[in-house]
């Protein structure tokens, strides 16, 4: 917050935000990507000493070549970090959608104590987890829509 | 089950590829790919059908039903969102505590 980064909140966290009861182990988040946005996030990242955690190095990571910047994020849709906070994903182009913009217009806006953030709207949580299929995210599809129900039972959609 | 998974188990144990089952039932390969990504939902007729074709039948049966994760979704929503996220911390250093008592030691 402190680097005003624009980002959504997507995955777990942003489910469980929503009122989803699943746990969950990792933060994932779709940042604007304006340049301005990309310079601001990697300021954030080379503050919280954030390391890059490919597939097989998730538990260490490894610091990038030299400090993060907006051109760490060039032609990337997806990066894994490891963080002191924990594990941390950022995806500029989640599966099924052309990224922040796309997300923007349903995003759901929640407070935290004195923070404000915006979260993705349980609607584009299904479609990226119909895009990207696979028994485990479709798996997770029959919750959301439970979840969904009961939302807009409440006026909370 | 959802009918996206039961296609899927049924094809996955008959060993027939989305092309080898769609010429069985005489469905386009699309429909298929459709229906295990989750982005159809076909009729009980067309699940049958599908199944058959794959060599299973499908067994209804009425069951009571199973409100868990309802419930745990209704208590979700009654919280503030600061409270939500508290709780998965609280589970989260729970689980992380949790230590397997070596098989010796057992009582």
């Amino acid at each position: 917050m402190r680097h005003r980064v624009r980002f959504i909140i997507l995955g777990g966290i942003a489910e469980r935000m929503l009122g989803s009861p699943r746990t969950t182990d990792d933060f994932d988040i779709c940042p604007a990507a304006t340049r301005a946005n990309l310079d601001r996030l990697a300021a954030m990242l080379n503050d919280v000493k954030a390391l890059w955690a490919p597939s097989g190095t998730e538990e260490t990571g490894f610091a990038p070549v030299e400090s993060w910047n907006a051109a760490s994020f060039k032609a990337q849709t997806s990066l894994a970090l490891i963080t002191a906070y924990g594990k941390f994903d950022l995806w500029f182009r989640p599966d099924g959608t052309t990224g922040y913009d796309d997300l923007l217009e349903k995003a759901v806006e929640v407070e935290v104590g004195v923070l404000k953030a915006k979260v993705v709207h349980l609607e584009d949580s299904m479609r990226i987890k119909r895009t990207i299929g696979g028994t485990k995210y479709l798996g997770h599809l029959p919750l959301l829509r439970d979840l969904q129900r009961q939302r807009r039972e409440q006026g909370l959609d | 089950m959802a009918a996206w998974a039961l296609l899927r188990e049924a094809r996955a144990q008959a060993r027939l590829s989305q092309r080898a089952l769609a010429e069985r039932a005489e469905v386009a390969q699309s429909e298929i790919a459709r229906i295990e990504g989750g982005r159809q939902d076909p009729s009980l007729t067309r699940l049958e059908q599908l199944l058959r074709a794959a060599g299973y039948d499908l067994k209804l049966e009425l069951v009571p039903h199973d409100d868990h994760d309802e419930r745990l979704i209704r208590q979700m929503l009654a919280l503030p969102v600061a409270e939500r996220l508290d709780s998965l911390e609280e589970q989260s250093d729970f689980f992380a505590s949790v230590r397997e008592v070596p098989r010796g030691a057992r009582k």
